[in-house]
């Protein structure tokens, strides 16, 4: 048929086909998929880094890196991880789900939406290519802490230029699921109604918008500090380099709640389904998720412990840290609660929901032991702090991301993924994932500290142990790779719309055909209020 | 199901309407909410001399001022379709404006276009000799179908 391309009338131009489909493309669907394959990619980048670091501790003594290049490696290894692949999966889940589960057409502003995801990988190339500038790549941990990050080379303004873009996708990001949360749900879905894991992201969204200016203030300060003679963090200028740290955990621990509250979101889905059985304390759940939100606020400077504080000051930021441990304690309680007499199997989805729990529950109960001031004189700086931190946050996190990509792939791509390998995916990177990090609890209470490339003599087994099971959590990605790769390519048996027994009690998006229509549809919405007659 | 007024002078009528569950008056408590939130966290940092947290805070709350309202401009559009016995006009009210179309009834062909590539989203398209307008693009899928349905009942039934 003829086209008239008369102003505001269709315009039968056919979209851009290939990869500038990907560049232009503002339908949230590809933007989630660009960001959980961009957060794919970098998850490979910072493991490689990781495996670097691992294969260096294999031994004591240097043999594969000298120590200022292993420091790159630890830098760049938080730093890719957090920011590139940790994040992006989640907000790449965001916009596959989001929109569907609130029973909107798209997220509010969807140029935004395309802008913040192709900021990233801008950002990350600039990252990655500062390992081969002169000087080399940051080395001061991704902390990056004053005076030490000011001796870092011609990488310096393009690593904080680097933040200051991943930081500005995020915000964009933030502030897209916010509008669309609060004013594209359609009639009927009131805010208590909504699903958990729009609740955990509105949540995340706020923190992140709260925290981002104060990391972009932090790090542009470093920059003024090194270039234009300010001196912020200077003593000799009249400055401090403990404001630095403020500035940074301020920023800092919000951002670990900013990873795990998606993960606790997804995690919220998977067990209900596999339980059979609807989430157990809902309301509770959403007040535990804002009550998290509120304490990340207040509780930064139990990383600042040894720094050297007021006594009081100390007391008062380990009480509010050990208070954490209720909402989350609810959390856990209502998960445990809702498989309590469930009728329970155990598909790919619910192993790592429940590897989640595992881990996630070690890693709190760790994170309780550094809340207190006089313990933490002592784990401070080893690789007991490791250990913690990459529980909760692979633990968490990972495993919360491996449980959502095998819940809802079926639903994208409509074919049923391998559930033999995704099994043995699972137990692999489980396996692997404690045999890397629980020996590093007893390394670092035996005192090893973190982020030196030589040990003593007396670590060397546990070390051992631990880079053998890198390599195995590092290999055993590629099954989930091969896995989303076959199922992409539509090899393996077609799902109808549930996929999961019993799942359409368990989220509107089960409702919808397997693979998602682009442009949703859901029931239960009443249509007669979207269109109505006068 | 989709209600539509068929009485009213041999006249049928559909509002289409994209969802909008914030208010203009919502929005400014969330933008205050969030403004004073920021402004106690980077005035705190300001105070302890790290002003420059200052200017990136003011620029995140425009940012977020800038997306509520652009969306909620979005959310004040609708359509309207109107059917008699010799005619359909469709009147959109957006924000730059309104345009009205208006097509011979006899004449007038309603199309479901399915997505030729995946990551496009079907189309309702309505209209008469090559000139076509989409109807409802802010709907979701399932609206967009009820629509459809309703308008061929009574382009169908003879007038
Ligand atoms: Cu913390």
């Amino acid at each position: 048929m003829a086209t008239v391309a008369e102003h505001g009338e269709h315009h039968e131009s056919s979209p851009p086909k290939g990869w500038l489909r990907w560049v232009t493309t503002t339908n949230h669907k590809d933007i989630g998929t660009l960001y959980l394959t961009f957060a794919l990619i970098m998850f490979f980048v910072g493991g490689a880094m990781a495996l670097v670091i691992r294969a260096e501790l294999y031994k004591p003594g240097l043999q594969l890196v000298d120590p200022h290049f292993f420091n790159q490696m630890v830098t760049l290894h938080a730093l890719i991880m957090v920011f590139g692949a940790v994040m992006p999966a989640f907000a790449g889940f965001a916009n596959w789900m989001i929109p569907p589960m609130i029973g909107a057409p798209d997220m509010a502003l969807p140029r935004l939406n395309n802008w913040s995801f192709w900021l990233l990988p801008f950002a990350a190339l600039l990252l990655s290519s500062t390992l081969f500038m002169d000087g080399g790549a940051v080395a001061a941990g991704w902390t990056l802490y004053p005076p030490l990050v000011l001796q870092t080379g011609n990488a310096l303004p393009f690593t904080i230029f680097s933040v200051h873009l991943l930081g500005l996708s995020s915000i964009l990001a933030s502030i897209n699921i916010i509008v669309t949360i609060f004013n594209l749900r359609a009639p009927g879905m009131t805010m208590m109604k909504m699903p958990m894991f729009c609740w955990t992201w509105l949540i995340t969204a706020f923190l992140l918008i709260m925290v981002m200016p104060v990391l972009a203030g932090a790090v542009t300060m470093l920059l003024t500090d090194k270039y234009f003679q300010t001196s912020f963090f200077n003593p000799a200028g009249g400055g401090d380099p403990v404001l630095f740290q403020h500035l940074f955990w301020f920023f800092g621990h919000p951002e670990v709640y900013i990873i795990i509250l998606p993960a606790f979101g997804i995690i919220s889905h998977v067990i209900p389904t596999f339980a059979r059985k609807p989430l157990f304390g809902k309301n509770s759940m959403v007040y535990a998720t804002a009550v998290i939100g509120f304490l990340s606020f207040i509780v930064w400077s139990h990383h600042q412990y040894t720094v050297g504080m007021p006594v009081p000051a100390e007391l008062y930021f380990m009480y509010s840290t050990m208070l954490i441990a209720v909402p989350t304690g609810v959390k856990v309680f209502n998960w445990l609660a809702t498989m309590w007499k469930g009728s329970l199997t155990f598909e790919t989805p619910m192993l790592n929901a429940l590897g989640f729990l595992i881990l996630f529950v070690i890693g709190g109960f760790t994170g309780i032991m550094m809340s207190q001031v006089p313990a933490d004189l002592y784990y401070h700086d080893n690789y007991f702090i490791v250990a913690h931190f990459h529980y909760t946050l692979v633990g968490g996190g990972v495993f919360a991301i491996f449980a959502g990509i095998y819940y809802w792939l079926p639903k994208w791509t409509g074919i049923m993924y391998d559930e033999r390998l995704g099994k043995l995916h699972f137990w692999l990177s489980f396996l692997g994932f404690n045999v890397l990090f629980f020996p590093q609890h007893f390394l670092g209470l035996a005192g090893m500290p973190r982020r030196i490339p030589d040990y003593a003599l007396q670590f060397t087994e546990f070390n051992q142990i631990s880079t053998v099971g890198a390599f195995i959590f590092g290999f055993a990605q590629l099954l989930l790779v091969y896995v989303v790769y076959q199922a992409i390519r539509g090899v393996g048996e077609r799902v109808n719309s549930e996929v999961w027994e019993g799942a359409k009690s368990h989220g509107l998006e089960w409702n919808l055909p397997s693979p998602m229509p682009y442009h949703h549809s859901f029931e239960g919405i009443d249509i007669q209020k979207a269109i109505a007659c006068e | 199901m989709i209600v539509h007024q068929g009485s009213k002078f041999e006249q049928q009528c559909w509002i289409l309407l994209p969802n909008a569950s914030l208010t203009c008056h919502q929005a400014k408590v969330l933008l205050g909410a969030v403004g004073v939130g920021m402004a106690l966290i980077s005035g705190g940092f300001a105070w302890a001399g790290a002003w420059p947290v200052l200017p990136f805070a003011g620029i995140e709350l425009g940012l977020l001022g800038w997306g509520l309202s652009w969306s909620l401009r979005q959310s004040a559009g609708r359509e309207v379709i109107t059917v008699n016995p010799v005619a359909i006009r469709i009147e959109r009210t957006a924000n730059r404006g309104r345009v009205c179309y208006e097509f011979h009834r006899a004449w007038v062909r309603i199309d479901w276009q399915k997505p030729k590539t995946l990551g496009e989203p079907s189309r309702l398209l309505l209209g008469s000799h090559g000139r076509r307008v989409e109807i409802g693009a802010f709907l979701i899928e399932e609206e967009k179908a009820a629509l459809l349905k309703s308008l061929r009942q009574v382009l169908s039934s003879s007038s």
